[in-house]
């Protein structure tokens, strides 16, 4: 087999494929390494108990950005996403607040909890969608170095200034607050029912490691808003086969491209000499040459575990030593002999085929929170629950379902200590007996189950600590921070060194926008032209 | 109807440098306080048997440069000591570190190589504690940001930080909205020194270590320090009252015209143009200009009212969160109480009892669901009694609890008593013989601050000072250069730009944002 490509990419994550496919699309030929048998890294469907696809990791598509959709073709490599029906949330004392697709049936929902809050939340939506409509231009553009006087970097600089300064007063203001604010602070000044705070607070907690009162927060609930599923704001997709049916479809295009793609071959180490890389050293001891090599693990892998130091400066190294990536979330996947019964909910229910929740009060999950700080995994946790298997038939033989439980918080290590199997199966039984509380029978219908903590996420999917986004999201590690000051514009201070994985801005989610944005830089220093990749706010 | 050129509301620091600074300009200034002196929450109570301090403030720390020159209140007796007041940060193990002068510029009891680190961390928080100390004086950027001026301002503030170099620079934008706990993490292995300066980062706001943005609580109160009178020192009880004083008697000297016991229940308003004030007792006073150092929730929702604001301006208002989450202890003592350390600790030090990082933070996990800290961190100060008082020679412990909450599940009234012996029992474990010493003590919470003091809520600044609440955020943005919609009303609290302790700049900068208005 051939031995010398232009380009390697270290893991196929979703972002690596992205990654690959624009640069291969561009005319380089491109090669992907993956050290696992399966592909597409976190965005993956696998078929651990017969007849049942798990969508293990990642669970639910809505960043995915519609341009790379297009750009790649990926709707005819056989990418389908499915808008999300709904979603509820079940109470201690037996009701339930579904929410729906449908914006007045949605409304009326929120008038049995609270006719005040149900009016706010057109503000509600109407504020969101603006800091929705400011920000996402932003994520598929790289972040200026505001420290530098470099041409490019000054006038982005200035197209960054330049929206601001299109804002009107009342509105920079907005922005300022929504930006700094935390979740709870946020909702309070529109609601006043604690179902209906919890319910929205949601997408402002997943996969971070903060609470709901932490400040910084009201930021990543966009960081989940901003899906674009038939160009809806705030609308969640599932992909048609589960998560891997992304990472399938990307494969395929870039296969067709005239990619080429390798399982099970871990790189070791980045092979570089005189400051220069030359290729990678695979852990069975194959050699691949290119003298450019892009990384999609996240930032402390790439430069801790694949580079040798002696070429790094020691200030870098300490700076990647000092980034933060504390796993936050666990998961427990549950294939299910039929479906659960949810008192008061009919099956049919759309609201079910959505995202389900048994946390109904901000301080429950503030609480949460606060069990891991203190090092252990919630004693009262906080579950997304989804069954794709509603919306999806061809995961599962009918009648059967699979249920995705992403699970808040759960540390990377208990009490300093690494986990355990008796951790682990405690920290299960945590789960299952929550959900066992809101459902009964629910125990006996479980055919399968997998518990994955943060440590099973390092160790199969390569993720440091488990961090789902390769990287905390808070301001310190976002845009131009993002993953460290002076390196948010995915080089490295190794000459043909790259990184294009959730580490870089504009950071987690299957958003693909980091792989793309990385490509767009290499071909840049590679004096190639990728006329076809167009600016987002051109689409917009 | 008493006519005026300017009313001011309130004799608190900030109300005072205003009608001082706009008596100086040959205005006619009357002010107005609901208490029966001068001072708000600094002004000295009869405490016990005809002893008087300041109640609520226990340290003269950061009181501005710029208001001391500008008011000239050197010529007036200002109290400080001479030489810094060290901090001793009690630890679980009596290894106490002691901070030396000006944050830390010495530590006892730190290993040389961790020394090396936090010396460099220092002046890091140093170093970019700048920006805060360029914006403080600054009018902050409002309704009228879209001029080149105010553009500019800021333009300027950006180069100035960037030419100290790219590193610099670079570390200031990725530390500034960090939590404090990461920060020292990062460098520090000893266990009450991380605590101290969580504490210190913390006090008085609503965030605990690990909460995002928490490390500009402590880039504030070096900001601060930096700007204040005398870098270096930091004064009991003394300092603060002489400041108080100093203040008045230069309002006085001015010609300001005081009423005291004269609460004010409304603006007289037409038109968006206030005339006016009028008093609980029903007289009435006009005047072309209002100033109002009370807090925003009080001078908007209170005394302007709803239905003379923009419904835009009312609700952010309304999102102020003022709850107050700082407790005072004041507690007289026979004499100084003997510490069990094997280092020579006396009453010239500053103690802090945070001995780790967890203990602030799971302390603020208490006082987010209002409940009471299970082991309260606090700070204390102790002062010796040389007035002609009964008390004379006895000494008076002031001590500030940090994460009580405004309101406390269950109620204040059985928790009271539980919160103040578990402090008396943290000091007695260091200070063995304190109980028998104990001649008086005295408790005062958030709520009742709020009665006592007229201040909304009870808290300190006004309102939470934090990152949505700051500068051109502080209290609202259509408010934020303290002038407002209503013409003729200004703001000058500690709720605005800068706010804060006894820094004054608020006052200031209003009143001479109040001198520019006029000149156009």
């Amino acid at each position: 087999m051939e031995k010398n490509f232009d380009v390697i990419v270290i893991g196929s994550g979703h972002n690596g494929l992205v990654n690959a496919c624009y640069l291969q699309k561009a005319g380089l030929n491109v090669l992907v390494l993956e050290k696992n048998d399966w592909i597409g890294g976190a965005a993956v469907s696998r078929e651990l108990h017969p007849g049942i696809l798990y969508s293990n990791c990642s669970y639910v598509c809505s960043l995915f950005r519609p341009e790379i959709m297009r750009d790649l073709e990926l709707p005819k490599h056989g990418l389908q996403i499915v808008a999300i029906e709904g979603g509820t949330v079940f109470t201690r004392d037996g009701d339930y607040l579904a929410s729906f697709r449908n914006y007045h049936a949605k409304k009326r929902e929120l008038e049995r909890f609270s006719v005040k809050d149900s009016e706010s939340y057109s503000r509600y939506s109407r504020d969101i969608l603006k800091q929705c409509r400011f920000i996402q231009p932003l994520l598929m553009r790289t972040a200026p170095d505001p420290a530098s006087f470099k041409f490019r970097d000054l006038s982005e600089m200035l197209y960054l200034l330049r929206k601001v300064n299109d804002l009107t007063a009342s509105e920079l203001a907005d922005t300022i607050r929504f930006w700094t604010m935390s979740i709870s602070d946020f909702l309070d000044e529109y609601f006043e029912n604690d179902v209906i705070k919890a319910s929205l607070a949601v997408s402002g907690i997943i996969g971070t490691a903060l609470g709901p009162m932490s400040p910084g927060t009201a930021y990543v609930l966009l960081h989940h808003y901003m899906g674009e599923v038939d160009g809806s704001i705030g609308a969640w997709g599932y992909a048609r086969g589960g998560m891997g049916a992304i990472s399938k479809a990307l494969t395929s295009s870039f296969r067709a491209m005239g990619g080429t793609l390798l399982n099970n071959s871990e790189v070791e180490k980045v092979d570089i000499r005189g400051a220069r890389v030359r290729g990678v050293i695979l852990k069975n001891g194959d050699e691949y040459l290119a003298k450019n090599v892009v990384s999609n693990a996240d930032v402390k892998r790439t430069f801790l575990k694949l580079t040798d130091p002696e070429h790094l400066p020691p200030n870098f190294i300490k700076k990647v030593n000092n980034f933060k990536i504390r796993g936050s979330s666990g998961k427990v996947n549950i294939a299910l002999d039929s479906m659960p019964k949810f008192p008061g909910v009919s099956d049919t229910n759309p609201c079910l085929k959505g995202d389900i929740h048994f946390t109904d009060s901000i301080e429950r999950m503030e609480r949460a929170y606060d069990d891991w700080k203190m090092g252990t995994w919630s004693r009262d946790p906080f579950l997304d629950m989804m069954i794709p298997t509603l919306t999806d038939p061809t995961m599962a033989p009918p009648g059967k379902h699979f249920m995705s439980c992403f699970v808040q918080y759960c540390p990377p290590k208990v009490g300093g200590k690494n986990w355990t199997k008796e951790n682990k199966d405690a920290f299960g039984e945590t789960v299952i007996q929550q959900i066992a509380d809101y459902s009964p029978g629910f125990k006996d219908k479980i055919l399968h189950m997998e518990v994955r903590t943060p440590k099973e996420l390092e160790e199969e999917v390569g993720l440091t600590e488990g961090n789902i986004f390769q990287g905390e999201l808070t301001f310190d590690q976002l845009l131009f921070n993002r993953p460290i000051p002076g390196y948010a514009q995915y080089r490295s201070p190794i000459k043909g060194l790259y990184m294009c994985g959730s580490s870089t801005h504009p950071g987690g989610g299957v958003m693909g926008a980091p792989g793309r944005n990385a490509a767009v830089e290499i071909l840049k220093d590679l004096n190639l032209s990728g006329s076809d990749i167009r600016d987002a706010y051109e689409v917009l | 109807m008493k006519s005026y050129d300017v009313i001011v509301i309130g004799a608190g620091h900030n109300g005072l440098i205003v009608a001082s600074k706009l008596a100086a300009s040959g205005r006619r200034v009357l002010l107005l306080e609901a208490g029966e002196t001068y001072g708000g929450m600094a002004r000295s109570e009869v405490l016990f048997e005809g002893f008087q301090a300041p109640e609520l403030a226990s340290n003269a720390i950061g009181i501005s440069k710029d208001v001391v020159q500008d008011l000239g209140l050197s010529k007036y007796e200002l109290l400080f000591n001479e030489d810094g007041l060290k901090t001793v940060g009690l630890s679980i193990e009596n290894e106490n570190v002691i901070f030396g002068r000006n944050f830390g510029e010495t530590i006892e009891g730190l290993r040389e190589d961790e020394f090396k680190r936090w010396k460099e961390l220092r002046e890091k928080f140093f170093n970019q504690s700048q920006l805060f100390q360029r914006l403080a004086s600054q009018i902050p950027v409002g309704r009228n940001y879209k001029t080149f001026g105010s553009k500019a301002n800021l333009f300027l503030t950006a180069a100035k930080l960037r030419l100290q170099g790219k590193e610099q620079f670079q570390e200031l934008l990725r530390m500034i909205t960090m939590c404090i706990a990461d920060l020292v993490e990062e460098e520090l292995e000893t266990s009450s020194l991380k605590g101290l300066i969580s504490f210190d980062s913390t006090l008085g706001i609503k965030l605990g270590p690990r909460s995002p943005t928490s490390y500009l609580g402590l880039l504030y109160k070096l900001s601060q320090m930096k700007a204040s009178y005398q870098e270096k020192s930091l004064s009991i009880h003394g300092g603060v009252t002489s400041f108080i004083n100093a203040l008045f008697k230069s309002a006085e000297e001015n010609g300001v015209d005081f009423v005291f016991k004269g609460k004010v229940s409304s603006l007289i308003i037409t038109d968006s143009v206030v005339t006016g004030v009028k008093l609980e007792n029903g007289v009435e006073y006009s005047a072309k200009t209002i100033v109002s150092s009370i807090s925003p929730v009080s001078t908007f929702l209170d005394l302007v009212g709803p239905q003379n604001l923009e419904t835009d301006l009312t609700r952010r208002i309304q999102a102020l969160r003022y709850s107050g989450n700082t407790t005072k202890l004041n507690i007289i003592l026979e004499e100084l109480p003997k510490l069990h350390s094997s280092q020579n600790l006396d009453a010239n030090y500053r103690y802090v009892y945070a001995p780790s990082l967890e203990m602030v933070e799971s302390n603020f996990n208490s006082l987010k669901y209002n409940e009471l800290p299970s082991d309260p961190n606090f700070e204390m100060y102790f002062s010796k009694i040389s007035s002609g008082s009964s008390l004379n020679g006895a000494v008076m412990a002031s001590i500030c609890i940090q994460n009580t909450p405004y309101s406390v599940k269950g109620g204040w009234k059985n928790s009271k008593e539980v919160l103040m012996n578990k402090v008396i029992s943290t000091i007695q474990k260091y200070a063995p013989e304190i109980k028998k010493g104990i001649l008086f003590k005295s408790l005062l919470l958030p709520h009742e601050t709020e009665k006592k003091y007229f201040v909304a809520g009870g808290h300190w600044h006004h309102s939470e000072l934090q990152i949505d609440s700051l500068y051109s955020l502080r209290p609202a943005f259509d408010v934020s250069d303290y002038s407002t919609p209503i013409d003729g009303l200004f703001i000058c609290g500690a709720g605005t730009h800068p706010g804060g302790n006894l820094f004054g700049l608020s006052g200031l900068n209003a009143a001479k944002k109040i001198l520019q208005e006029s000149i156009k």
